[in-house]
């Protein structure tokens, strides 16, 4: 046992030497195929991504579904001639005796392995000369040539297509290289919906992605790696068909429709994977063509409004089989252009009207769209703070898509026409949020209010970001017609970072805070800047004085920790109407043994950094975290939840948060009681422009720790750190602010990584005189807790 | 992004139409008012070889090494070398320009703030923020001032690329097609070098003149109308044409008459011979030549590329210098390298980038040598990890106008064009365009 903990802790040792001296290296997931699955079905799902060896436990968010990992699989490889030949000479055997059989149903564990037990003694046609050990060849080291003999169904499909497939049009992309199989099993009861699935291996754990639960038919492309675009199978619709866009590839689809059927072809993609970070435009852009049975193009769209996935809605004009096709919209393909494609008289929201309503009122909802059983829709507006929610269509078992609705405190009231002109603009009492429709084309929908000379207004479109074609454009004029302010689009960035709408790019809602010059009535003018309108362009209009609020927003939203470590993690705080106070951040219940330092975003500061540490022992389920923040806006007590996401990039330049379902921990290693550093300096660390303050940290004794290194991570320009001195248990250093460089006013944490400095081992013999010393290697030793600090204006 | 700037390939038939057009294009009198001022006749330069390294370079792993910043900005690179200039450190990978400092000055501080390709290629390369008007790049305005209409006589158009189009904004902007480069196509380092409607692969000359005779015999249009002073015109053109394809520009391009030890120093590669045909351009007094050297976009496993790119760029630019310098070439040759902004100082080590750097427009580096420009100097410095100017900023248009003065043309003059348009050379301070000045700390005059 003894022996055990030694070699763990040299382990240990050694990752962290290898951790100090290269990059930190977390897995990562880029896709999953397929996408999702059906209620009540076993599903094998591949992941593409990037340090993932050896992954061993799989998770899944909800209910109802169980993932579990079946093997990793590697990055593919080329084979040599008389590996090949090896290979399917083995796969041939594995067939032979069924597999073939098995790799047609769903696969079951242990399919191949049976087979592979049934043909133990059978002779294949080729295998006399592989009866001799001397003349086998040798694979090459890779987990599924190692195991051919016991290979899943879907795994032989897999190296069949991906060892012996070779496409001259893909590019390496080592962010999705590598591959782990997974077992999803769904109960016939879990929820349909979005869920997400997380990974685990010795490096942590992996971001998570989108898996959804389904509750029709549901198939995988026939022949992914075929681009020839030749539909075989002719599938009835309802349907729902899984497959990848893989380079330069174009998939068909064949499908029997009957006469007047209402058919609602929808994709989706880009929601399973919203960003690429190195790719433009920055997802997969699918764009689907619907062709009638004599091969003419009958519908095409390349997306639904302004959501990238596309939808098609058809009246089937004759029966017959019709061919559905898919590709992306530059023709461009890689394993992780994932896609979902329902084929279904499915309801389909197209719209609903009012958008939304007062929290506690009761709202009925007008709704238009495909094959609704319903006109009308309750929406849900019991009051938890939330102020954007979804609703969707559940009638007999046919679910429609989702819709997000808005939720407010304020006085709501419909906007009537005519209300086009100064004369028809109703005065609106303030504050009030008014539920209208820029009704047909060139609509104009104007409101009048009561303003005082020198407040600040607010006027706020949400249409948008409820799902409505509206691209508003405000205007407020004043009695005389002259312009008080405007605004077309409002988006809130933080360089280039987008903070606001999760994965929506379309910020077309407009927003203003404007300053009343005298007290008089003022117009609000609202109108489609594109001189759009219809039904479905509805909007919720604000209009009130500044309700300063805010809403925040924490990544990532998977974190791996060791016991009794400490990381940062880093809260951005969106703030509304002008609020610019300090929010401070709490561990919403008290998880037991997780610290939380720094937890406090000061006054105008737009994100911070802070620490959390793990307990003292390992954990043997994940955690989930809840974060809330909390300010005291106008004399009220407001506490908002911090939504965990995942921050992405898109197109190589723009980076967005992507909320995510849950914030989850794992806590491994061994357990750990040393006592945490505790900052024995008065907080928050003040430091002048020009000079530098000390601050002194008490630490654990080491008796190991003659001298420690301490480096800042990401700090504000001009921020240093100067003579670290460890005395004992008491660690004292200085931290300097340049007096041109270092930005004044700025407050928040700063982030210290504390290191030791280990000499290699001694060369001996041989190796003494021919290598030189290797120089002492700094190993990680963790992270201090964070600390508060601000630098003085002066 | 990682790559090479891909062009439609050219057929040797359009190939032999552009020629023509191009021949016709140096001929062809318009009606331009004349250049307004006369070249300075003491001018230093006569020529440039722009290295255009397309995609960006990396500024902290070339010529602004920061050791001290750590491991997430130098990755492995960071053990910078001395050069000949005592006081000057380059990038590690580069130890035959550090041998040729002296040559060359660098400028540590050049910044324009954009990080997009086509906007920043088109800042580096006029000087001016993209406007409705589109202003020609720095190789077109020396053309236009250096070119026939300034009694260029030579073998080959005044503005050569070697050997693909930059393809990322109009080269010749308002000055119409006229200006813009004879971008040579093929592989200088293959033989023959296949150069676009001049040297033809497959086809010998006697089945090109027999072609020739063909199209002749066609030509009956032509035939029935000898003097028409357009058809003259024409024909004077196709001669010149032709002039090209079997004249001494043939031999021009010709690079297996140079020395093997030679054309191995400058580096058996696509660049090296790109250097090399650079260097025997400038013999024949080309005034402009880019080098278009692509594959500096390097967003993903940037290290990798980099020990692979930067030998190469290191041996033919340093070979350039030396013999440039040792045929008393580079007193009159302005080697300018850079791109359109540098690389992320920091490195993004994370999936999909795996070590990669990206767009950085705020704070880059260019490189001048020769010309007028003097050796052995650092103009202006960047901050302690590569990421602010902290010195003496350098606008494109600073550069830029310093290339110009040395090359005698006024960059605060009048620039002639045909579409009557009143605009100076570079933009005016008034125009509200950021200027450092000129590099009058390294230029000779």
């Amino acid at each position: 046992m003894k022996k055990l903990m030694l070699l763990a802790a040299v382990l240990a040792l050694c990752l962290a030497a290898a951790r100090s001296q290269s990059v930190r290296r977390s897995p990562n997931m880029g896709y999953l195929y397929p996408g999702g699955g059906e209620q009540g079905k076993v599903v094998y799902v591949l992941v593409g991504g990037q340090n993932l060896w050896n992954a061993s436990k799989a998770y899944i968010t909800g209910e109802g579904v169980k993932v579990t990992v079946v093997r990793y699989l590697g990055r593919v490889r080329r084979l040599n001639g008389e590996e090949r030949k090896e290979v399917k000479r083995r796969l041939d055997l594995l067939k032979a005796a069924g597999a073939d059989r098995y790799a047609r149903s769903d696969g079951a564990d242990g399919a191949a392995n049976a087979a592979a037990k049934k043909t133990k003694g059978k002779k294949g046609k080729n295998d006399e000369k592989a009866e001799d050990p001397k003349d086998q060849v040798k694979l090459p080291n890779h987990p599924l040539l190692n195991a051919l003999d016991s290979l899943t169904p879907v795994e032989i499909e897999f190296l069949e297509n991906e060892f012996f497939k070779f496409n001259r049009k893909a590019q390496p992309n080592s962010q999705i290289a590598e591959t782990v199989l997974l077992k999803v099993t769904i109960a016939r009861d879990a929820l349909p919906g979005d869920r997400e699935i997380r990974l685990q291996n010795s490096l942590g754990l992996t971001n998570p992605m989108c898996f959804q639960v389904g509750v029709i038919p549901e198939f995988k492309e026939e022949a992914p790696y075929d681009n020839s675009a030749n539909a075989k199978k002719v599938y009835s619709p309802p349907v729902l068909l899984n497959g990848q866009i893989k380079p330069g590839d174009i998939d068909r689809f064949k499908f029997r429709a009957k006469k007047d059927e209402q058919l609602v072809i929808e994709v989706v993609a880009r929601h399973l994977v919203p960003y690429l970070a190195d790719a433009v435009p920055g997802w997969f852009q699918a764009t689907v063509s619907l062709f009638d049975p004599e091969g003419r193009e009958v519908a095409y769209a390349d997306d639904f409004r302004f959501n990238p996935d596309p939808v098609l809605f058809f009246k089937i004009p004759e029966t017959g089989v019709y061919e559905l096709e898919i590709r992306d919209s530059i023709y461009r393909g890689r394993e992780d252009f994932v896609y979902r494609i329902t084929i279904a008289e499915k309801p389909f929201i197209k719209s609903l009207f009012p958008l939304g309503g007062k929290a506690g009122e009761d709202v009925i909802a007008a709704i238009d769209g495909w094959n609704l059983p319903v006109e009308k829709l309750t929406l849900d507006t019991h009051a938890d703070g939330s102020t954007v929610r979804r609703t969707a269509i559940n009638f007999q078992g046919r679910i429609s898509n989702c819709v997000p609705y808005g939720v407010g405190e304020l006085t709501e009231t419909f906007e009537s026409e005519p209300n086009d002109t100064i004369v028809d603009a109703p005065l609106v009492k303030l504050p009030q949020v008014v539920n209208g429709r820029i009704g047909v084309p060139g609509d104009k929908d104007l409101f009048r209010f009561r303003g005082r000379g020198g407040e600040t207004i607010i006027v706020e479109v949400f249409a948008r970001r409820l799902h409505s074609p509206l691209d508003s454009l405000l205007r407020i004029t004043d009695e005389k017609g002259k312009m008080v302010a405007w605004n077309d689009d409002y988006v809130s960035k933080e360089g280039f970072l987008h903070k606001g709408i999760g994965i929506l790019t379309h910020y077309a809602d407009s927003y203003l805070a404007a300053r009343l010059p005298r007290s008089e009535i003022f117009t609000v003018h609202l109108i489609d800047f594109r001189g759009h309108g219809g039904k479905d362009h509805g909007y919720r209009l604000r209009i009130s004085r500044p309700q300063p609020d805010f809403t925040l927003h924490m990544t990532p939203s998977s974190i791996t920790m060791r016991a009794r470590s400490t990381l940062p993690v880093t809260v951005h705080v969106l703030r509304k109407d002008g609020f610019t106070g300090a929010v401070d951040l709490a561990l919403k219940e008290s998880l037991e043994g997780f610290v939380l330092h720094g937890g406090r975003i000061p006054k105008n500061q737009e994100s911070v950094r802070v620490t959390l540490t793990a307990p003292t022992a390992p954990l043997e389920k994940l955690v989930t975290l809840e974060l809330v923040g909390s300010a005291r806006i106008g004399g009220k007590m407001i506490e908002r939840p911090v939504i965990p996401a995942e921050e992405k990039m898109q197109a190589f330049l723009f980076r967005h948060l992507v909320p995510s379902q849950e914030m989850k921990i794992a806590v491994n290693g061994w357990k750990n009681r040393t006592p945490l550093p505790e900052i024995a300096s008065k907080l928050p660390l003040r430091i002048k422009p020009g000079r530098s303050a000390r601050i002194r940290i008490d630490i654990p004794k080491r008796n190991d720790l003659a001298k420690i290194f301490l480096k800042l991570d990401n700090p504000p320009k001009g921020v240093t750190l100067h003579d670290v001195k460890l005395s004992g248990t008491k660690l004292t250093f200085r931290l300097k602010a340049d007096r041109k460089e270092a930005p004044r006013g700025v407050a928040g944490n700063l982030i210290v990584e504390a290191f030791m400095e280990r000499k290699p081992k001694k060369a001996s013999g041989k190796e003494k005189t021919r290598k030189p010393p290797a120089k002492p290697q700094k190993v990680s030793l963790g992270y201090l807790p964070a600390i508060p600090f601000e630098i003085a204006r002066r | 992004m990682n790559g090479n700037n891909r062009q439609k390939t050219i057929t040797r038939r359009d190939a032999l139409k552009l020629g023509l057009a191009g021949a016709a294009g140096l001929t062809l009198n318009g009606s331009w008012p004349a250049l307004a001022r006369p070249a300075a006749p003491k001018a230093p330069a006569r020529s440039v070889i722009q290295i255009w390294m397309w995609g960006g370079p990396a500024h902290t792993d070339t010529f602004d090494p920061k050791p001290a910043a750590g491991y997430d900005y130098c990755g492995p690179l960071r053990n910078p070398i001395g050069t000949n200039v005592a006081g000057i450190r380059i990038g590690e990978l580069l130890p035959l320009l550090a041998k040729q400092a002296d040559k060359y000055s660098i400028i540590r501080s050049m910044t324009h703030g954009v990080n997009g390709h086509e906007t920043a290629s088109y800042i580096t390369q006029t000087g001016r923020k993209p406007g409705r008007l589109v202003y020609p790049c720095a190789g077109a305005v020396v053309s236009l001032f250096k070119g026939t209409r300034a009694g260029y006589k030579g073998l080959v158009p005044p503005y050569v690329v070697l050997t693909s189009p930059q393809g990322r904004f109009s080269e010749a902007g308002f000055l119409g097609q006229k200006y813009k480069p004879f971008a040579t196509g093929g592989d200088p380092n293959r033989t023959p070098f296949v150069v676009e409607g001049i040297v033809a692969q497959g086809i010998t000359d006697k089945r090109q003149q027999s072609r020739r005779k063909l199209l002749h015999d066609l030509d009956s249009l032509g035939r029935a109308m000898p003097s028409d002073p357009n058809f003259k015109e024409f024909d004077k053109c196709v001669e010149e044409a032709y002039g090209l394809m079997f004249g001494e520009a043939k031999t021009l391009f010709d690079l297996s008459s140079e020395k093997k030890e030679l054309r191995e120093r400058y580096g058996r590669n696509r660049f090296g011979q790109s250097c090399l045909m650079a260097r025997r351009l400038v013999e024949k007094g080309v005034p402009y030549i880019t080098i278009n050297y692509g594959g500096w976009d390097t967003h993903k496993q940037h290290f990798q590329a980099m020990q692979r790119k930067l030998p190469e760029l290191d041996k033919g630019m340093a070979t350039l210098l030396e013999d440039l310098s040792d045929r008393g070439l580079l007193d009159s040759t302005i080697v300018w390298w850079g791109g359109e902004f540098g690389r992320s100082p920091k490195v993004f080590w994370d999936p999909p980038w795996n070590g990669g750097r990206s767009h950085f427009g705020r704070c880059f580096s260019s490189v001048v040598a020769g010309g007028g420009f003097k050796g052995g100097n650092v103009v202006g410095a960047s901050d302690s990890h590569g990421e602010y100017v902290a010195e003496r900023p350098v606008h494109p248009r600073d550069l830029i106008g310093s290339i110009y003065q040395l090359l005698g043309i006024d960059p605060d003059g009048p620039m002639p064009n045909s579409r009557g348009l009143d605009v100076c050379v570079l933009p005016e301070e008034e125009d509200g365009i950021e200027t450092g000045g000129r590099l009058k700390e390294i230029m000779c005059t």
